[in-house]
């Protein structure tokens, strides 16, 4: 593949790819500094990619084994999500590469705009200042608890609304 | 119709989120996961989703505030709005550490990276700036500061310069117009060029984790100046300019470095209890870890430990019993202190160089020659030492002459031989320094007086006096101004202000530009350098250098001048690194292999008086304490440790004893 093709590619799925790291790291400092580390390797190895499929499913693969060194220099004992459940997971991340993260970011702000302003409240405590359930419970004087079930709830009425709007096409492989 | 949420996967998402899924659900977040599809499914796209959320809703918001921060031009009137913005923007510079990777992960390429008018889903925006177009890409968090003068805080932009004509913004003389670009680690510059340049903070590594900022700059094509508080440093294409804090390589170079020079200060002391002692530590090191690239198995490992290579440069995995180091990370370290060293406009002559000479029947690894080449500039001169080993030794010589303004002579001496039909490479490393104190002695001043060594022997030697009494010192002293740090310590190396307690004391004599300085460690007694020489090491002289203050100092300092020379083969193996000189593996030098060390020289000069070289300059340091405490006598008068170290980089360039001075003019 040439530069200009593959740093797109990497641009445009830099959400999607975030996401994935951030999977397995949960920490968006950690995913942001291995996406860009992701950038420097792969542009110095372009030719080696076949097409995008390619590239993303090399870039996933990179990242996984980036993050896990990650988490293995920062101590972590053990992951929450077992080696054999990050594997299964690959299939469905590799259906997203075909959606277009424009298309879904529209899908979410309209979805949003459905919310109840409650709801939309502690959707962007969580998202926009990226405070954590016990954080947001302080912040509204509730409880930890009634804070995660709140935000599943809003979660849960986000997916459906953006899963309807949004169908998801077939695994390429 | 797409699949359902399930209700206890969406609550264990947003545990799992906060790092708060005690085991038992884990065990049930893994159970569901692996059994069903269509939850793996759901997972993905809450993943997914969050992420998109984060970016959508930091965007708006950014917008919020900033209606026009995401508009296309014209940026002129984005200009007078932010500029206002400008006064609350603390640039944090101080404690920054640069570094620059010579990796090549970016061939250049004349092609233009990003056209206009390309589509680029998740950066649509493209602003145009007096020639430049910048593309930020994903989330980027930046600014306008003046049409060429950009704020990054987080993100990647591309930057490029664009040669059509823009009627709106001409350059000046259709020279390139210099882009600049600020992020909390320091200033991208670039004229006529293409990059990416990315910054973001993250945790690190340490053990009580912290956010740290990290800058990196892809240079595409052209020449990229990154500076920081501690310099510049120039990206060419293909390479990577990094700026971080705390992690730096030259950090870890500078400590490993500092390291090795108390190891291999003990180690010559012990080998010579009561000479004086003076040699480079930076050029034994520069030397021994271009050498140590090529070394492999054993040999390396023996090296790195003796160079006090940190566990963080410590390979692990394939290939790591006989490529042991990450040595990058080191010469990355030695490149950006040796960019530093050798900057051009300084108050003082201070210059590092590094040859290598090779013989031109052998065939050395382009991978060897290449690693050396940019962090130590270090090219391959080629040499027939099989056939004209003598006149190699002289041009060689010669070399290190010039490099030293001919205080280095002889280098490698012609009896006993060194350089003979059988030598294959010679590592050099030069390093010359002059600089004129930041507070000069009188000449006028200068008196005999008596030295006493560390058997009591009474030696006249002519004494630099600093009279803080005297009229133009004591105005300086009125106006705030100290030229001198002092600090005194106790036997446990603790700092005291008692003086009966006093075990040593540091006086710290600036150069001009206070960049460098020279410390003199002087025990209070006249045997007391051996005890003071036991607990010379890296951490305990950065912790003595730290509580050094400016204060008023009485100084009483002997003229002195040294030369020194050293076989360092038996000081390197009594160190641990006997391999490299016996059974050596250095087939990262050679295609041949069956190399080893054969002889390690290096000779040393110091020459201290009242003056220094002829450039002058003079700083001013006010100091904060309400009342002034008594003035301190530092008479070394009696044997003492001193070095030469570079504040900003913490580098020790020289380090030694003075036991009995000659007494030289």
């Amino acid at each position: 593949m040439e530069h200009e093709a593959t740093l797109r590619i990497l641009v445009s799925d830099r959400a999607r790819l975030l996401a994935y790291v951030w999977s397995i790291v949960r920490d968006e400092h950690a995913a942001e500094d291995l996406y860009q580390e992701l950038l420097v390797v792969a542009m110095g190895r372009v030719e080696t990619f076949g097409d995008s499929v390619h590239l993303l499913k090399w870039s996933r693969v990179t990242l996984r084994n980036k993050a896990l060194e990650h988490l293995r220099r920062q101590r972590k004992a053990s992951l929450p999500m077992a080696g054999d459940v990050l594997d299964l997971l690959e299939d469905h991340w590799a259906e997203y590469d075909s959606l277009d993260s424009a298309e879904m970011t529209e899908a979410l702000r309209h979805c949003l705009s459905r919310l109840t302003s409650k709801a939309r409240q502690l959707v962007e405590l969580r998202y926009e200042q990226g405070l954590r359930g016990t954080e947001i419970a302080q912040a509204t004087d509730r409880k930890t608890h009634s804070i995660y079930v709140a935000l599943s709830r809003a979660y849960k009425t986000l997916g459906e609304c953006i899963g309807g709007r949004i169908p998801k096409e077939k695994p390429h492989a | 119709m797409p699949d359902p949420i399930n209700p206890r996967l969406a609550e264990l998402c947003q545990l799992f989120a906060d790092d708060a899924l005690d085991p038992s659900q884990e065990e049930e977040f893994n159970t569901l996961l692996r059994n069903d599809a269509s939850i793996r499914d759901a997972f993905v796209a809450y993943c997914v989703h969050s992420q998109l959320l984060k970016e959508m809703l930091k965007r708006d918001k950014a917008s919020d505030i900033e209606p026009s921060a995401k508009a296309t031009l014209p940026v002129q009137k984005q200009i007078s709005h932010r500029f206002v913005a400008l006064a609350s923007i603390a640039v944090i510079t101080a404690s920054l550490l640069v570094a620059v990777a010579v990796w090549h992960y970016w061939p250049a390429t004349p092609e233009t990276l990003i056209t206009e008018g390309d589509s680029r889903p998740e950066s649509p925006v493209e602003l145009v700036a007096a020639h430049w177009k910048i593309t930020p890409t994903g989330e980027a968090d930046y600014e306008f500061i003046e049409p060429t003068l950009v704020r990054l805080d987080r993100g990647e932009l591309f930057a490029e310069w664009i040669v059509g004509d823009d009627p709106d913004q001409p350059s000046r003389n259709g020279e390139p117009t210099e882009l600049r670009i600020t992020t909390t680690e320091g200033e991208v510059i670039a004229r006529d060029t293409r990059f990416i340049v990315g910054t973001h903070q993250t945790n690190s590594e340490e053990e009580k984790p912290m956010l740290r900022s990290l800058t990196r700059v892809f240079v595409l094509s052209g020449l990229v100046t990154l500076t920081t508080s501690l310099g510049s440093i120039e990206g060419t294409s293909g390479e990577l300019l990094a700026a971080e804090v705390d992690k730096a390589p030259s950090k870890l170079t500078m400590e490993a470095n500092s390291d090795f020079a108390w190891d291999l200060y003990a180690q010559i002391a012990k080998e010579d209890e009561d000479g004086n002692l003076f040699f480079s530590p930076y050029s034994i090191s520069s030397a021994l870890a271009m050498t140590m690239e090529g070394a492999r198995g054993r040999t390396a490992r023996e090296m790195g430990d003796v160079l006090q290579f940190p566990d963080a440069v410590r390979r692990i995995g394939v290939d790591d019993q006989r490529i042991p180091w990450e040595t990058a990370k080191i010469h990355t370290g030695m490149g950006a202190i040796n960019n530093r060293l050798n900057r051009a406009q300084k108050p003082y002559a201070l210059k590092v160089a590094n040859a290598l000479w090779g013989e031109q029947s052998s065939r050395w690894r382009p991978e060897f020659l290449k690693t050396l080449d940019e962090p130590y500039g270090a090219t391959l001169r080629k040499a027939d030492f099989v056939r004209s080993s003598e006149r190699e030794r002289q041009r060689i010589n010669q070399w290190v002459e010039d490099q030293t303004e001919q205080r280095i002579k002889e280098l490698l001496p012609k009896d006993p031989p060194v350089i003979t039909g059988n030598t294959r490479l010679v590592l050099t490393n030069a390093i010359y320094f002059k600089g004129n104190w930041s507070q000069r002695f009188d000449a006028k001043q200068t008196n005999d007086m008596q030295f006493t060594t560390a058997s009591g022997e009474k030696v006249t030697v002519p004494t630099m006096w600093f009279d803080p009494g005297n009229a133009d010192n004591k105005r300086n002293t009125l106006n705030g101004y100290f030229p001198f740090g002092y600090a005194a310590f106790d036997a446990q190396g603790k700092s005291t202000r008692n003086r009966g307690r006093t075990h040593f004391e540091i006086l710290e004599m600036p150069y001009a530009g206070n960049e460098l300085s020279m410390f003199v460690l002087l025990p209070t007694k006249h045997d007391g350098v051996p005890s003071l020489e036991q607990q010379l090491n890296r951490r305990n002289l950065e912790q003595w250098l730290s509580t050094v203050e400016k204060r008023e100092v009485e100084v009483y300092l002997p003229k002195f001048k040294m030369e020194t020379e050293f076989d360092l083969v038996p000081t390197l193996k009594a160190l641990g690194m006997r391999t490299a000189f016996d059974g050596a593996d250095f087939t990262g030098l050679c295609e041949s292999g069956g190399l080893s060390i054969s002889a390690v020289r290096h000779k040393a000069f110091v020459e201290v008086n009242e003056v220094g070289t002829e450039a002058a300059a003079a700083t001013a340091v006010v100091a904060a304490e309400s009342a002034p405490p008594p003035t301190r006598t530092f008479k070394a008068l009696r044997p003492f440790v001193f070095l030469i170290r570079d504040n900003t980089t913490g580098s020790i360039l020289f380090a030694g004893r003075m036991m009995k001075p000659t007494g030289e003019q």
